[in-house]
């Protein structure tokens, strides 16, 4: 099946690269950097799983997490955290904000969308 | 794979970011702006994020050290070790190397990950009075990297050759002043090459990449390059960098246009893209010029409306609309993945360019469009006064901004110094090759500078000479080795030596 996925970060660059590759592996994706393009795409296109970004200046990602988590229409697809930082790190912050999983950015473009391939068929519905 | 456009906007981006990354560093070390160390931190860690993605491990490894280095530093942004400053200079330096060329030699980064940690383990162990003892050779400094050295570095390095000089001036022993004599020389050759980039190589770079953009673009062009020998900053002339790969991207990109509609305009199927530089006094004119159909003023105009960034009624003003295209992300492209990125990137260029002093204008019309960058290039020379100090071993000099004055009493006025003694060096007999004066009655010269004025104590009257500065001090420090005639002199600058400057008075404050 071909998952819906929606991308949230804060550099385009990141953005339009990630979503390439993403492309490329299968996925379905969009991506964006605004917040509020970001809360209308997830309520209109429901995607199947929501990559967020964790450093933006609008929001962190842990935030968009819980936020994402008390609202009714969100409550229910599943997040998974995406930045530079180290994986260890990551899985701790992850499980802070209560997200459903994470991905970290340092192995690369490949391992990122193989990672998350792995991470829809586990947490997917 | 991640497509080529995508990597190189990724590249391109990340160059500019470093751009900043440096532009805050350098604000901090001069103290302007302690806090400066959030907004590195923020430009790194996108950095970071975008070097993972686009699968850049070497420079992603980089930013995670820079990004604990400047952690380190924002403990104490005041009182910055000079190992963490080398080291953060270098891995800005390393950063943009890697970004610029796809296979970076002579980094050992394995090396350099090492160094770095072993200056924070130091840094965070040792006790801030200590911090300041350990001081990285000045060898270690002339070998990092020296095309994008730090300013500040490179007037410290100054600073540390001009010492070793006057070491050698007053140094006794045949060895100890060969010895000297070879550290200055070396020391002012790595300078010189630190402060002047050519212009002619930077445009080497571009015209292969541009070649490649019209066949993929299906264009025919002929690039015309225009020589001239201008020396610029190596700082100038990355923001050079970056206009000349903008504006020669958009002249093939947005300006000429496809063969069969050039033949239908009328013109030559292939289209020309000139650059020609022009040296004026102080600065350079570099123009890029095409034979393109002009800029599309029908098109920004329609988007200017659209996102209701011009008032409709000077919509018709295309001095008003060319102004729009140097607006931040500004483009009329509907998409992103353009081969000239997202906006045509003059607000970058514009931005480049006026953190280096320099500027940009466009004229264009239905024949075509020239972009005209304006830089500063290097000042070298510097008019000035030359004379023997009074043991007539030394050639010294003043600028020119200084009016002399020979007071010709016969016994030297009392208030006059010796300038040689006012710097407190104390030279050794016969340590230049000067011939010896022409009259060894000494001379009380009186200089004049706004309300300053010195009484010194030379061996010739002043003449006016052309210095070349070699090794370039900050204007606050109060010496500086210039040459005249190819002769290593003493530039004071009597205003930063207490014993030689005084001010004048009543009767300058009265006027």
């Amino acid at each position: 099946m071909k998952y819906r996925l929606v991308l949230i970060d804060d550099s385009q660059n990141a953005l339009d690269m990630m979503a390439h590759v993403l492309a490329e592996a299968g996925f379905e994706v969009r991506a964006m950097s605004s917040l509020r393009r970001f809360v209308n795409t997830v309520l209109d296109w429901k995607p199947h799983l929501i990559v967020t970004d964790l450093h933006m200046p609008d929001m962190s990602g842990a935030e968009l997490c819980t936020w994402l988590r008390q609202q009714m229409q969100t409550a229910r697809i599943p997040i998974v955290l995406c930045s530079s930082a180290p994986e260890a790190e990551l899985a701790k912050l992850a499980a802070q904000a209560g997200a459903d999983g994470f991905v970290s950015k340092q192995a690369g473009p490949v391992a990122l969308s193989l990672r998350l391939q792995q991470l829809c068929e586990e947490i997917v519905w | 794979m991640i497509p080529a456009e995508l990597l190189e906007r990724f590249r391109l981006s990340s160059l500019e970011r470093v751009g900043r990354i440096e532009a805050a560093w350098n604000r901090l070390l001069a103290g302007s702006e302690p806090g400066a160390t959030q907004h590195m931190l923020r430009e790194v860690h996108t950095l970071k994020g975008d070097a993972s993605v686009a699968g850049a491990t070497d420079v992603q490894q980089l930013c995670q050290k820079l990004e604990d280095l400047i952690e380190a530093v924002d403990e104490r942004p005041l009182d910055i070790a000079d190992d963490l400053e080398v080291v953060v200079t270098m891995a800005m330096q390393f950063i943009g190397m890697l970004l610029r060329v796809r296979q970076a030699a002579g980094i050992d980064l394995e090396g350099f990950v090492r160094q770095v940690d072993d200056v924070l383990r130091e840094t965070r162990t040792l006790p801030i009075a200590q911090r300041r003892i350990k001081h990285t050779s000045l060898r270690e400094i002339a070998d990092t990297p020296s095309d994008r050295l730090g300013d500040a570095t490179r007037q410290r390095l100054a600073i540390a050759a001009t010492t070793v000089f006057l070491e050698y001036l007053s140094a006794r022993g045949t060895t100890s002043r060969g010895r000297l004599r070879g550290a200055w020389t070396t020391l002012r050759d790595e300078l010189g090459r630190t402060q002047a980039a050519e212009l002619a190589p930077l445009f080497e770079r571009h015209v292969a990449s541009a070649i490649e953009l019209a066949r993929r673009l299906g264009k025919q062009i002929e690039i015309d390059l225009a020589f001239a020998d201008v020396r610029i900053e190596p700082r100038v002339a990355e923001a050079v960098d970056i206009a000349l790969l903008h504006v020669i991207r958009n002249a093939i990109d947005h300006g000429i246009e496809l063969p069969a509609d050039r033949a239908r305009a009328g013109k030559a199927e292939q289209g020309r893209v000139r650059v020609r530089i022009a040296p004026r006094d102080g600065s350079v004119d570099i123009t890029i010029e095409d034979d393109g159909g002009g800029i599309d003023f029908a098109a920004i105009r329609r988007i200017a409306l659209a996102n209701q960034l011009i008032d409709p009624a000077r919509a018709a003003d295309e001095a008003a609309l060319l102004e729009l295209v140097y607006a931040p992300g500004f483009s009329t492209k509907p998409s992103v993945t353009e081969l000239s990125g997202r906006g045509v990137g003059m607000d970058a260029v514009k931005s480049a360019l006026a953190r280096v002093g320099g500027a940009v204008r466009i004229a264009t019309s239905p024949r075509g469009t020239a972009v005209t960058v304006t830089v500063p290039t290097l000042v070298r020379h510097l008019a000035a006064y030359q004379f023997l100090a009074p043991s007539a071993t030394v050639s010294l000099a003043v600028s020119a901004r200084w009016t002399p004055s020979i007071d010709r009493a016969p016994s030297p006025s009392p208030h006059a110094v010796d300038p040689l003694a006012a710097i407190q060096l104390a030279v050794a007999q016969r340590q230049t090759s000067i011939e010896p004066p022409p009259t060894n009655r000494a001379l009380t010269l009186r200089l004049r500078w706004g309300f300053l004025e010195a009484h010194l104590r030379a061996a010739t009257e002043p003449r006016l000479v052309t210095a070349e500065r070699i090794c370039s001090t900050p204007d606050d420090h109060a010496i500086e080795v210039v040459t005249v005639d190819g002769q290593e002199t003493l530039l004071l600058r009597p205003e930063h030596v207490a014993e030689l400057a005084v001010t004048r008075g009543r009767t300058a404050v009265g006027r």
